[in-house]
């Protein structure tokens, strides 16, 4: 599904990843932990495409192409989602009419025919009941007046009715109180399959209790400095990264 | 030959009028004479040009041929058109107007009451000050005058449409609206103004005047063709407790400048202006406002979007005086704009002259591109890059647009708006508003 061999990234000069390697296949959901500048966030905007990066070695693979030639909208229409750490603002664009038009921008780009208005309208109904996001919030421009919590349901929702084959959650826990993050593991609980990925970047171990990981790495200096089991995460939570930092830098 | 003995020898020639208003538009043609066309010399006319108008040999347009289509349709709506200046009845239904609102057009007035326009002419100031309405009031030329008794509610909005649609180079038009709102009455105004591709100028002169307690909303679009020069002038004058709310929407011509000059001259009166404006590949378009608070107990708010794109060149300046004696004075200006290349440009400049202690005022200017991180969020979501530039920037003009009440002027202002910037014209297709 998804192959990064040997990945250095920097932002103005400045290395942020210095050769990472995951590797992630079908039906698996892979954590990404680690601490604070990391490159975990970098790691996951570069996944999605975001420009200001600069990849000084290394490559990213998904389902045999080089995701790094594409855009991030051909990204998106090869099934790569990001869940935003700061879902960003848009102000005077509707939510629903930026989802319709994802939707369909995706569809272009598989050369499926668009989706039509009750069809659509009938998808984010089922959709919004199922992540408890408020329908007001709905025809509200993108994140605008949004709380936190209101922001990453609203990422999940997106999510849910992008149906992506590969989501990358950045930090999507941060910041939600222990029911918007039930809310958030089981919509991407519910779109577990055996041909859906998932890399969930997060800082704690908490949101693993509800979406389990098949595999937890460590990243820690913009390297991969470790990589294990369910049971790394529950270490890391109580023996904390510098046991496993020192070595890295 | 200058462009203002041009128009005095073609276009401001006497007619079988009344003396009175021959007086009248001789004064204005001698006070245009006075004034001269304004120069970059001139700082309000510092990035507008007029010089281009002084090689051209305006003649007035002949009487339309046929009736174009009509840029707005509303059907529960009073309305008023002009083509090529001259009046269209049979696009016009005012018949059933109710008691109390008279709506006649100027023709008929000046040869009916002449000593009516002439008084109502007669009280605006930038006749005086400005060398455009001067030249408006000099030429001749047809319009609309509005009168609405104490208390009269205007029960239907009431689009007033000046259409350019001669076919030839060079002609010019000098249309023109008075409203006199009596104590305590109320009118919804659409002033449109539109055209063909030639290369026509339209000398536009709007004169808003209340009483007491008077409230008009005044809708102002201005969707000229691609060679047009749109120069309007709006006069508010507004009494005690009175309220006009004024929205600007330009989105055609190549040369347009806009003033708008509102007088807050008895307490508790209050002014909104909003506009939007677009400057696309080869367009100017300049909006100068100024609002002079002269009584106390006066407010204004004002908010401006502009756009630029291509070698699109926009100017805003916002001027407000709050004059000396005056106390309780609050008054707020906003100006947002918005650069799509590099080669556009938008210059903008709030003007606050303030003589009084006792005032709240805010005002902030900002000038932009668009967000690269809003730009990445909807990629990131599957929508290609030109289209993400197109929503957001529509998103940028869309609160105005939404908060305009009449669906079908919301309809007009968002497909202008979109039409201006063809990447828009798909994403609007889409839009609920």
């Amino acid at each position: 599904m998804l192959r990064i061999e040997n990945l250095h990234a920097e932002v103005a000069g400045k290395p942020i990843l210095r050769g990472v390697n995951l590797t992630v296949m079908p039906g698996e959901v892979h954590a990404i932990m680690g601490p604070n500048g990391s490159g975990k966030s970098t790691l996951a905007y570069l996944i999605a495409g975001r420009p200001g990066y600069t990849i000084t070695a290394g490559s990213i693979t998904y389902n045999g192409k080089d995701l790094l030639a594409l855009a991030p909208e051909e990204r998106a229409g090869e099934g790569v989602f990001l869940a935003f750490q700061y879902p960003v603002e848009i102000p005077g664009v509707n939510n629903v009419y930026m989802l319709k038009a994802a939707v369909n921008g995706i569809r272009k780009y598989r050369g499926e025919p668009e989706m039509g208005a009750v069809e659509f309208l009938n998808l984010v109904k089922s959709k919004t009941k199922a992540i408890g996001l408020k329908d007001d919030l709905l025809n509200r421009p993108v994140n605008q007046g949004f709380s936190g919590g209101e922001k990453k349901r609203n990422e999940i929702f997106q999510m849910s009715v992008l149906e992506p084959r590969l989501g990358v959650l950045d930090e999507t826990d941060s910041g939600l109180d222990i029911d918007a993050l039930k809310v958030v593991a089981d919509g991407v609980n519910r779109l577990r399959s055996p041909d859906r990925s998932f890399v969930v970047v997060t800082h704690y171990q908490r949101l693993l209790d509800y979406i389990v990981p098949d595999q937890v790495h460590v990243l820690a200096h913009g390297r991969i400095v470790r990589s294990g089991p369910r049971e790394l995460a529950l270490e890391l939570e109580a023996r904390g990264y510098d046991w496993l930092t020192a070595d890295a830098a | 030959m200058g462009l203002v003995e041009a128009v005095a020898l073609k276009l401001a020639l006497p007619t079988n009028e009344p003396a009175t208003l021959s007086a009248l538009r001789r004064d204005a043609l001698t006070r245009a004479r006075q004034h001269g066309l304004p120069t970059t010399h001139q700082e309000d006319w510092k990035y507008t040009d007029l010089a281009v108008l002084q090689t051209l040999d305006f003649t007035p347009a002949a009487a339309p041929r046929a009736v174009p289509a009509l840029p707005l349709v509303m059907p529960d709506a009073y309305r008023i058109t002009f083509i090529n200046g001259h009046f269209v009845a049979r696009e016009s239904n005012v018949g059933d107007l109710q008691i109390g609102c008279k709506v006649r057009t100027i023709n008929a007035v000046t040869r009916d009451e002449p000593a009516t326009f002439e008084a109502s002419l007669r009280r605006a100031k930038t006749l005086e000050t400005k060398v455009l309405p001067a030249l408006n009031v000099a030429a001749a030329g047809d319009g609309v005058i509005i009168q609405l008794a104490a208390n009269c509610v205007a029960d239907r909005p009431l689009v007033v449409t000046f259409i350019n649609d001669a076919r030839e180079q060079a002609t010019w038009s000098a249309p023109r609206i008075i409203v006199e709102a009596g104590a305590h009455s109320q009118l919804t105004l659409i002033e449109i103004h539109a055209g063909g591709d030639d290369a026509y100028c339209t000398n536009a002169f709007t004169y808003l005047a209340t009483s007491a307690g008077a409230q008009i909303q005044h809708y102002r679009i201005t969707a000229d063709g691609p060679a047009a020069t749109h120069l309007g002038q709006v006069e508010i004058e507004l009494g005690r407790d009175a309220h006009v709310s004024n929205f600007a929407l330009a989105v055609g011509g190549r040369l347009v400048r806009v003033d708008i000059d509102c007088e807050l001259a008895a307490p508790g009166a209050s002014v909104t202006l909003k506009g939007i404006f677009m400057a696309s590949d080869g367009q100017h378009v300049d909006h100068h406002t100024r609002v002079d608070h002269r009584a106390s107990d006066t407010t204004s708010d004002e908010i401006y979007k502009g756009i630029a794109s291509g070698d699109g060149r926009g100017v805003f300046n916002g001027k407000v005086v709050a004059h000396a004696g005056t106390q309780r004075i609050a008054a707020t200006q906003t100006s947002n704009n918005l650069l799509l290349s590099s080669t556009a440009e938008i210059d903008t400049k709030p003007e606050l002259e303030i003589y009084t202690n006792d005032i709240r005022c805010t005002h902030g200017a900002t000038l932009g591109q668009l967000d690269e991180d809003a730009l990445f969020y909807l990629q990131a979501r599957g929508i290609p890059r030109a289209d993400a530039e197109a929503l957001t920037t529509f998103g940028f003009v869309h609160a105005l647009v939404a908060e305009i009440p009449y669906p079908e002027v919301r309809a007009l202002a968002a497909k202008r708006v979109a039409l201006s910037a063809p990447a828009l014209a798909g994403v609007v297709a889409g839009l609920t508003l």
